[in-house]
């Protein structure tokens, strides 16, 4: 960790969610911060989660929207586990209990309107829900893998972002695939053309980049986690939500 | 949606919306792999280096701390205290020196004052042992530990606690560990064969005892300077299970991940000695390749020259499920044994030259999960996944020999499957057979004598022995398709009371018996040398038809279809209807002809039996142009005779002391070659009844005007009436009940023109009483013809022919007479000599003449 860091940039993000839960007040103004960003982040899990559910897509919408709107204010919060809880955990128990509690009261009016609305792109949502891929995963599963993808794509965009505030831009998007396969991988060669290195520069920007992916993704899991909690053991259920 | 990828690295598949296109499970393994590459890529720059180690009491002089030290320890590690700090604790033993710390603790080399003996001291980590129920657990564990005695492990000779520091006292190995071994740059692989073997010894030793390493890595293997293996720290990794272990030890257990076996971080709680085994196979790649095992690796022997068969072994221990790894670690020394044993050598396993230089320059440090990337491999290589049957040319071919009897097997299936169609194959396909059986013998003897230069044994054996197996099936199969094929020549014959079909070429189908019990079909199903056979008995009562433990009747008939066989029965009559069934040749149609002759037959006979049988019912047993039938006897010149003798047989010929139709069973019926008629037998208690039947849109009926009735005893008459001379022709059709007067009015005219073909009167003149008044006028209308020679020749008929070859017409007899058309025509056949001649006759009024028209003539000599 204290190594191979392509730069300070990343270290805001750091744990997140210990804010929030050592935060003595639940719903005071820095816990608060710190889990709008969280919710800003990681809606999209739940909306897939709640629409693999059978709902339709409007009312998964509202659910989400209600969810985290009233996420503090219904006092969820004191229900997360202050020890060990990951806001993984946190926010799929609390939004099925937001949820059981909203069928409950069906038919009551719904509420909204003058709570804090965040601003959740849900056309969006929607469109990425759409392809998701037929798969008969229970809403559960969908909602572990939407994690994990989710979390994968900040990591990504992040450490790109970052990249590019270094003016590294190029060598970012030539080396990605090395990352990790999946797609085919290019030779070193043809990746030093594109990122404008020689071989061997390629072969240590490479090194580099894990490093760096591997710190921003760490620190992206960490802020989910709890202080102490075990990266890797997230690491770990993760690599399990995504497997088929 | 539905395209999904497949990811190069772990197999898995790509959903589409993978980020940035890449692998989603490789992308966060690489969070949890990058902890040691971030620390191993980072310290390689300055030197060889690997995942953190724990480097325990290699108490080599020049053991200075580890790689690891250089690497930044874990956060929350702290320094090891200072020698000076530590002996304060042990006054029993003078420490000399650090030698090395690791996840566990830190390890001094230490002489113990009382025995004066070297031993190796281990401190474990303060951290370790805050948790409360650490002093028990400590207590249980070492235990276990110093209860191990073997020369492959570690002694331990006493252990406890000091001022809260806990610590173990360990026989001291002069040696190094293989982790240094391997970094040292001297290893070779083919070491790999002695070491291995020994680490087994200790681990079933262990393993015997209920004891399960849990963290057998490079580190943890001491060599001394012997050469002699020693496992350290046996179970030592268990006092820190239950914990968040890598909150402490985050850097340590990174390291150490790569030799985890996948249960001991998925179930933590439910890892056993096969853990260990797992361990041992990660340890065993990386001594024969360099590389760790990581994501899709290839087989040691893709990267290092070995004897194939140890990709077997090391491939097995790294199976990811437990149940599919040797379950005892003695079984990997067995297999290593056999292969070297095999080979007479251990190192035979390798070539001269084992090791692909190269692929050691780059240690497993990074441990990514391709390895490739690393070297200057090509990149296509990185792609390669690891095979079982290696192409490689250096050692353990594939038989080419036995790869050839599976081809054989292969393609004597084909030609078995191709000579179903066409029989002719078939000797292809058991040459291949017979072929493959001894390829695969050979291939088997010279693959198990090869001492692993080839392998290929299961191809071999199914060259060996499939080929029986195909010929077996094809056989079967070709009965079935045979028997539904229809192999022998048409049923034409029906029966009850004897076989149900038995047709020209024997066709058996069983036994019809019928009794008062009931009736059976057979007693089982046979195959016979052509056909078929109904199987299960069948029983008849007041209920129907039934086959065995079966019931179904229907209305007036029972249906009985075991195997599609059907039978129907008429419950008003002991009658059997076949058709169908695994035995049923129907050659085109002629057997369902048969079939519903019989159905014919028994509706007439329950007609006749019910007493409705009359002159005004029958009518509907005729073809429709026959139908004047009724008219006809209306006719009181022909009436009586015509309903006795000709109007056919089922319908008018008995006498009422002769009972109803019921009373003949069908027993015959012999289709003619065109399947249009038939020739049809009943019998009765005293005579046969011969009749023929005519086919019409698809129905039967029986053909006016002919019947023969046999008494019993006489054989049974066939249609044509074979004489020699009329009083033969006379006493036989009267006892035949054939019409008597026709056949001697003919045979009489036969005599009449025969003698006056001798007598040379025979002329155009004398020859037109022969034929009827009404054609004698154009007999002479044609004779004015200058051609009268040869229109006498060709087209007038016989009585002008006085020469057939050299046969005088005198000369013929009149052979058969065969009445047709109620008996107003007959055709009729005489030979003399080699030659026959056939033509037709006429009936005008009670006389009979010849017909005029062409006469044909046939060398019997040449058609027979």
């Amino acid at each position: 960790m204290s190594t191979g860091a392509p730069g300070g940039a990343r270290r805001f993000l750091t744990t997140q969610w210990s804010v929030v839960l050592a935060a003595n007040e639940p719903d005071s103004a820095v816990a608060r911060g710190a889990l709008e960003e969280l919710c800003a982040a990681y809606w999209y899990p739940l909306y897939a989660f709640e629409r693999r559910r059978g709902t339709s897509s409007h009312d998964a919408q509202d659910l989400v929207q209600e969810f985290f709107a009233t996420l503090v204010e219904k006092g969820y919060l004191r229900d997360a586990d202050r020890e060990r809880g990951r806001f993984r955990t946190f926010l799929l128990t609390a939004f099925r209990n937001h949820t059981s509690k909203e069928r409950a009261k069906a038919g009551a009016q719904k509420r909204g309107g003058d709570l804090t609305h965040l601003s959740l792109d849900f056309e969006d949502g929607e469109r990425r829900y759409k392809s998701e891929p037929e798969d008969g995963l229970t809403p559960e599963r969908v909602f572990e893998r939407r994690w994990a993808l989710t979390l994968l794509d900040l990591t990504l965009t992040r450490l790109e972002e970052t990249m590019r505030a270094d003016g590294k831009e190029r060598v970012f998007t030539a080396l990605r695939p090395f990352l990790a396969a999946g797609t085919l991988r290019p030779s070193y060669e043809d990746a030093a053309e594109a990122a404008g290195l020689t071989v061997s520069a390629v072969r240590s920007a490479i090194r580099r980049l894990r490093i760096a992916y591997r710190d921003a993704l760490r620190d992206e899991i960490a802020r989910t986690v709890p202080d102490g909690a075990s990266v890797d053991d997230e690491i770990r259920h993760l690599m399990d939500a995504v497997a088929n | 949606m539905t395209e999904r990828r497949t990811c190069d690295d772990c197999g898995g598949s790509l959903p589409p919306d993978a980020p940035a296109g890449a692998c989603p499970r490789c992308l966060l393994a690489a969070g949890l792999e990058l902890e040691d590459e971030a620390e191993g890529v980072e310290a390689a720059d300055e030197a060889p280096s690997d995942e953190a180690v724990d480097p325990l009491a290699s108490g080599a002089d020049e053991a200075t701390p580890l790689p690891e030290a250089k690497s930044p320890p874990p956060r929350k590690r702290p320094e090891p205290p200072p020698v000076a700090e530590v002996a304060e604790h042990f006054p029993a033993l003078a420490i000399e020196e650090l030698i090395g710390f690791g996840g566990m603790g830190i390890v001094y080399r230490a002489r113990q004052r009382s025995l004066d003996r070297v031993v190796a001291l281990k401190v474990l980590w303060p951290e370790l042992a805050s948790e409360t129920a650490f002093a028990d657990r400590f207590t249980r564990e070492a235990r276990a530990m110093a209860r191990l005695d073997h020369p492959h492990i570690v002694r331990v000779f006493e252990f406890g606690e000091r001022n809260g520091l806990y610590f173990l006292v360990m026989e001291y190995v002069d040696g190094v560990n293989l982790r240094e071994l391997m970094d040292g740059g001297e290893f070779e692989p083919r070491q790999a064969l002695s070491i291995v073997p020994q680490v087994c010894d200790a681990l079933q030793y262990a393993h015997d005892q209920g004891v399960v390493h849990r963290d057998i890595k490079p580190a943890n293997v001491l060599i001394d300077k012997a050469g002699r293996v020693r496992i350290a720290d046996f179970g030592l990794a268990k006092l820190v299970e239950g914990e968040d272990v890598t909150l402490t030890r985050a850097g340590q257990v990174m390291g150490t991940l790569h030799y985890m076996a996948p249960e001991q971080y998925r179930t933590p709680d439910d890892v056993d000695h096969r853990a260990d085994i797992y361990s041992l196979g990660v340890v065993f790649y990386e001594m024969l390749t360099g590389d760790m095992p990581v994501g899709r690796f290839q087989a040691p022997s893709k990267k290092v020259t070995l004897d194939v068969r140890l990709d077997e072994v090391v491939l097995r221990t790294l199976e990811r499920e437990p149940d599919r790894r040797y379950q005892r670690a003695s079984d990997v020394a067995t297999a290593m044994s056999t292969i070297s044993g095999d080979v007479r050598s251990p190192e035979a396993p390798f070539d001269s030259d084992s090791r692909v230089e190269g692929e050691r320059e780059e240690p497993s440090a990074d441990g990514v999960a391709e390895p490739a990337d690393e070297t200057d491999e090509p990149a296509e290589s990185r792609s390669a996944t690891f095979a079982w049957s290696s192409d490689d040319e250096t050692t353990g071919r594939l038989s080419k020999l036995a790869v050839a009897a599976s081809l054989l097997l292969l393609t004597q299936i084909v030609f078995g499957l191709i000579g179903l169609a066409v029989p002719e194959v078939i000797l292809l396909s058991i040459g291949s057979g017979a072929t493959a059986m001894i390829v695969g013998l050979v291939a088997w003897i010279r693959v198990a004598r090869s001492n692993g230069a080839l392998h290929g044994i299961p191809y071999a054996v199914a060259g060996t022995f499939l080929p029986l197996l195909t010929c077996c099936a094809g056989a079967a199969l070709g009965v079935m398709i045979a028997s539904a094929n229809g192999v022998a020549d048409g049923i034409n014959e029906i029966g009850r009371s004897g076989p149900v079909y038995v047709g020209p070429d024997g066709v058996r189908l069983g036994e019809i018996v019928i009794s008062e019990d009931g009736v059976r079909v057979g007693d089982s199903i046979e195959i016979g040398e052509d056909g078929v056979v109904v199987k299960e008995p069948l029983t008849i009562d007041d209920r129907g038809i039934r086959p065995t433990g079966e019931t179904e009747s229907g209305s007036g008939q029972a249906v009985w279809d075991p195997s599609g066989v059907h039978v129907q029965y008429d419950e008003d009559l002991p009658a059997l209807y076949v058709t169908g069934g695994p035995g049923w040749m129907d050659n085109d149609g002629r057997s369902e002809r048969i079939a519903n002759i019989q159905w014919q037959w028994i509706e007439a006979q329950k007609a006749s039996a019910n007493g409705t049988l009359t002159r005004e019912t029958s009518y509907r047993y005729y073809r429709n142009e026959d139908r004047d039938l009724l008219g006809a006897m209306d006719d009181a010149r022909f009436a009586r005779k015509r309903a006795h003798f000709e109007l056919g047989a089922p319908l008018y010929p008995l006498d009422p002391k002769d009972g109803d139709l019921s009373m003949f069973n069908l027993t015959t019926a012999h289709l003619d070659a065109d399947g249009q008629g038939a020739q049809v037998t009943a019998t009765g208690p005293e005579y046969d009844l011969v009749f023929r039947m005519l086919r019409e849109h698809g129905n039967w009926y029986f053909e006016v005007g002919y019947v023969k009735a046999a008494r019993e005893g006489l054989a049974i008459p066939q249609r044509i009436i074979e004489a020699t001379d009329a009083s033969t022709v006379q006493t036989w059709s009267s006892e035949n009940h054939i019409d008597s007067d026709a056949v001697n009015a003919i045979t009489s005219l036969w005599t009449r023109l025969t003698e006056a073909a001798t007598d040379g009167a025979l002329t155009r003149e004398t020859a037109a009483p022969f034929y009827a008044p009404s054609h004698r006028r154009d007999l002479m209308k044609k004779s004015e013809t200058t051609l009268v020679e040869q229109v006498a020749a060709d087209e007038l008929g016989v009585p002008f022919v006085s020469k057939v070859g050299s046969m005088s017409l005198a000369e013929f007899s009149l052979r058969h007479v065969d009445l047709t058309d109620r008996n107003t025509r007959a055709r009729a056949k005489a030979t003399a000599g080699g030659f026959e001649l056939r033509f037709t006759l006429v009936r005008d009024g009670d006389e009979w003449f010849f017909e005029l028209g062409p006469v044909e003539r046939n060398d019997l000599a040449t058609t027979r």
